[in-house]
């Protein structure tokens, strides 16, 4: 699983580099976000502008990274498209995250 | 596409995994039908519905039926005017009370720490699919439902 993560001020940009977050590596997705989170601070987006497919394993991989977090810190999205959007708006999820349309969206909010 | 007698032509896309299916045969088949679909113009908004359907159900197949990790699945689909019509088969064990699950979408209230993990793919399967139908004949498991094309061809 690759992710990138850069500190821009108070928020941490996880970006997700790889295009799928399935049942094959929910484990590693979690595991992944787990170690790149390490680095403090108070807010958390998870940019997912370049995964094009998650499925009930991965959505559960994402709930997952957000739960493993202190629940003072954020965890935010950007990025969400096609499929992806769909999964998070039928299973209703899109009302748990706070989802930014995109990272510099979520940058200025 | 039409034969000489008029007829349309039947349309299939076929995939049969290896003997000892896993996760990553299930994407490798999505490779394969997202592939094929595209180049028989399925639209996009249909195309991401048959991949949530499509992936759920292979998943379940390799983690629940496949759990001795010796079995196979296989899916055909035919394409339709206004719809894809699924066919997927494994040799792996029966469903729970030989019935499909209902879907029942997990709880998503409360606080952070007693969010759900997992227990959205048949809810998926439900909203997305039509015509779910299950039947277990002699050792092989048979999954049907049809997706509807939202621009027909």
């Amino acid at each position: 699983m690759q992710l990138s993560k850069e500190i821009l001020g108070e928020t941490l940009v996880v970006t997700v580099l790889d295009e799928r977050i399935d049942a094959a590596v929910a484990l590693q997705f979690k595991e992944a976000i787990r170690q790149a989170t390490e680095l403090p601070s108070p807010r958390v987006v998870l940019n997912m502008i370049n995964v094009k497919f998650v499925d009930s394993s991965g959505l559960g991989a994402i709930v997952g990274s957000m739960k493993q977090l202190d629940s003072e810190r954020s965890f935010e999205l950007s990025g969400l498209t096609g499929a992806v959007e769909k999964v998070f708006h039928l299973t209703r999820m899109d009302t748990i995250f706070t989802i930014h349309a995109s990272l510099d969206e979520a940058i200025d909010a | 596409m039409r034969n000489r007698a008029g007829a349309p032509l039947e349309e299939r896309v076929f995939y049969r995994s290896k003997n000892d299916a896993t996760l990553f045969s299930v994407r490798d088949a999505m490779e394969h039908v997202r592939a094929t679909l595209k180049q028989r113009a399925v639209d996009d908004v249909t195309l991401s519905s048959i991949e949530i359907v499509v992936t759920e159900v292979l998943n379940n197949i390799v983690e629940h039926a496949l759990i001795e990790g010796s079995g196979w699945f296989e899916l055909s689909c035919e394409i339709k005017k206004n719809e894809l019509s699924f066919h997927i088969k494994d040799n792996g064990l029966e469903m729970p009370l030989g019935r499909l699950p209902e879907g029942i979408p997990p709880e998503t209230h409360g606080p952070r720490c007693s969010l759900p993990e997992g227990g959205w793919g048949w809810s998926l399967v439900h909203t997305l699919a039509n015509d779910l139908r299950y039947q277990r004949n002699g050792s092989i498991n048979h999954v049907r439902f049809t997706i509807s094309r939202i621009k027909p061809s």
